[in-house]
């Protein structure tokens, strides 16, 4: 019975390790949601947004794709509002400049050769709208799903002619993509009520 | 403790055979792709290509002071065509580029602080200059194609780095699925080969247990034409074999009984026949009466007395003749040889006569086989009366030679055409039923077979069956 356990939870652990590649957290003591002008918002810093693997794939020039979701809920499992934040970074190592371009209804492109300045920009949100009052005055829980990709889709073609072996529709695609363009679960982040919020006058 | 049925035993086989085999090849497989991906991915490999980048761009750098320096140099006086332009860039070692001269007005790049070097397009370098003219401008695009494949190959490295562990699972869960079909194609084979392995020699079992059980009726179907199916035709042979022998033995037993019975019937019959006979004689002679009625009723009863002993003896001659019968005395004949010998015996009789040309000589007892035939005769005259036809054939048939005796007759009823030949049994009111039984008896003794079926024309056909010899040579003969 023993060995059969151990069987299967290899054959588990073998199945699920395809595990995402980064573990990106915010603190509490850096979230801050408040009201302003009838919109919801938030200050938040995002810890470890790049793991020290996506920062050597980046400082190799990988373009890499940031994604930051938020998502209201209620305790009934409603929507209340879903506030996506895209961007993506490319690194020029022959120039040593980071690029990283909003992507968004106003796109801009924030152009410098500090990799600090690039994980700042990523990682510490300010003001970020995430729904228009009212909301219901309930319980309302922020979630938040990240994803760091350094894996662009010209990147993938680049690796899949280099293995061959990994064609398209071949018999070890059952088992290995190399796209990773799926999200991580939603996690629970902070949990108010909308009444119970402070809000800030316009100018602060 | 029970044994394992064999069925089992061999499917545990081919799948342990299977698994076993799947087993080292995983491991293996798993050694040897460790092997492979450590051959692409390891530390050595990243440093190489890491210094490969940073060679590269220091070659970029390079490259970029070069154009920079050729650019003031080539923006200051003296003008220069088109050639020296070039000659300029190849003696400074830059041959893989493209030059434009075009009229000032079309560059829409600040020139005002000189020449002006970056990339473009992501794979070249771009120098832009004013001429000394201040009328023209220089563009000259150098193309940075090696080095950005340098980068393309880090970067690729990079992510196969990243997704190697979970390649080298990939690759183990498809070999791991890809041996499991292969263990379960073995399981159906094994199960399959198992069932048309032991199929069979449960059969054979069964088979054996009822013929431990007498039943030697009992046959396997053999359904295939392997050595299994030569097995099973083997048993079946045996089986009929064993049913021919054990009805030999026990024709054998009858006979011998029969004989027996015979034997002592007449010895115990014969004995008084004679002191009876003389004893009524006397009875005849010794009258002195005067009564001539009694003496003609005495005269009477002794006729009648003496002609049934007359007959009494008769039958038992009969059955002295089939106690003892004789032994066969076998020499080279010729059937049809016999068929015409017994046949001229009856001029009277209606006999047909449609017997085989070269018909081959068989080892026969002459004496026994015209026996044999006044018999068959016989009992065909009984059965089709004086006027009934009767048809005497001779015909071959592999190795065998085959006399049919055909009437007129009503024919055998299907219930009595085995009994027929067993010793007192009739179908008709008179004789004793020895006829057909000594007839029988011949036939078998001669390794031979008698049988009889309704004729094509009704009546009844008798068919003996007689070996041919193996050194018997047709000899060219028409016989009527």
């Amino acid at each position: 019975m023993t060995r059969f356990f151990t069987i299967k939870t290899l054959a588990f652990y073998l199945l699920v390790s395809v595990h995402p590649l980064l573990a990106q957290h915010i603190p509490q003591d850096s979230l801050y949601i408040y009201v302003q002008s009838d919109t919801l918002r938030l200050d938040a810093t995002i810890d470890s947004l790049f793991s020290k693997r996506a920062i050597d794939a980046i400082e190799t020039g990988m373009t890499t794709s940031i994604a930051v979701q938020f998502r209201l809920r209620t305790g009934r499992g409603d929507n209340l509002g879903l506030r996506s934040l895209f961007r993506r970074l490319e690194h020029d190592i022959w120039e040593g400049q980071y690029r990283l371009i909003r992507q968004s209804a106003r796109p801009d492109t924030q152009i410098t050769s500090h990799f600090e300045d690039i994980r700042r920009a990523c990682s510490e949100l300010q003001g970020i709208s995430l729904a228009q009052l009212p909301l219901p005055d309930e319980p309302i829980t922020l979630q938040v799903r990240i994803d760091v990709n350094p894996i662009s889709s010209e990147q993938r073609e680049r690796t899949r002619q280099w293995l061959k072996i990994i064609e398209k529709g071949s018999y070890l695609e059952f088992f290995f993509t190399l796209d990773r363009s799926t999200f991580p679960e939603w996690i629970d982040l902070f949990r108010f009520r909308p009444s119970a919020l402070p809000h800030l006058l316009d100018g602060n | 403790m029970r044994a394992i049925p064999l069925r089992w035993r061999i499917i545990a086989a081919l799948i342990g055979l299977a698994l076993g085999t799947t087993l080292i090849l995983a491991l293996l497989a798993r050694h040897f792709l460790a092997l492979s991906l450590q051959t692409n991915v390891n530390v050595e490999m990243g440093s190489a290509l890491t210094s490969a980048l940073s060679l590269a761009k220091e070659n970029y750098d390079a490259k970029k002071r070069q154009l920079q320096g050729i650019g003031q140099l080539l923006s200051a006086p003296p003008h220069r065509d088109e050639n020296a332009l070039h000659a300029a860039f190849a003696d400074a070692g830059l041959n893989d580029l493209t030059l434009r001269v075009s009229p000032i007005e079309q560059i829409d790049i600040d020139l005002s602080r000189g020449p002006v070097v970056s990339k473009v397009e992501t794979d070249q370098l771009q120098l832009v200059l004013a001429l000394p003219d201040s009328q023209r401008a220089l563009t000259a695009l150098l193309s940075l194609k090696a080095l950005i494949d340098v980068g393309n190959a880090v970067q690729t490295y990079k992510h196969i780095e990243m997704a190697e562990d979970d390649l080298r699972t990939a690759f183990l869960l498809a070999f791991l699925v890809a041996a499991a079909g292969v263990v379960l194609l073995a399981s159906v084979i094994g199960v399959r080969i198992g069932f048309e392995i032991t199929r069979p020699l449960n059969a054979l079992l069964k088979g054996t247990r009822e013929m431990a059980r007498d039943n030697l009726q009992y046959r396997i179907p053999r359904g295939r034409d392997d050595e299994i199916g030569l097995l099973i035709e083997s048993f079946n042979q045996m089986a009929q074999d064993l049913v021919e022998n054990r009805r030999k033995r026990l024709e054998a037993e009858q006979i011998a009984a029969w004989r027996e019975i015979a034997r002592r019937l007449a010895h115990e019959i014969k004995n008084p026949l004679t002191p009876i006979q003389l004893a009524v004689q006397q009875m005849r002679d010794k009258y002195s009466g005067n009564d001539p009625a009694y003496q003609q009723f005495v005269t009477n009863c002794t006729e009648i007395v003496t002609e049934e002993v007359e007959n009494l003896r008769s039958l038992v001659q009969e059955f002295a003749n089939f106690a003892r019968m004789p032994s066969l005395s076998l020499s080279p004949s010729d059937l049809n040889e016999c068929v015409h010998n017994v046949v001229r015996l009856y001029p009277d009789a209606h006999i047909h006569l449609d017997l085989e040309k070269n018909h081959p000589t068989l080892e026969l007892d002459a004496e026994q086989m015209r026996r044999v035939l006044i018999n068959l005769i016989e009992n065909s005259l009984d059965a089709s009366g004086k006027n009934g036809q009767i048809e005497i054939r001779t015909r071959t048939s592999d190795d065998t030679a085959i006399l049919s005796v055909i009437d007129s007759g009503p024919g055998v009823p299907l219930k009595d055409r085995v009994r027929i030949f067993q010793p007192y049994v009739s179908t008709k009111e008179s004789g004793m039923g020895l006829g057909l039984a000594v007839v029988h008896n011949i036939i078998e003794d001669h390794g031979g077979h008698i049988s009889v079926k309704d004729a094509p024309k009704g009546g009844a056909q008798f068919d003996l069956q007689l070996p041919i010899p193996d050194r018997t040579v047709a000899q060219p003969e028409e016989q009527r």
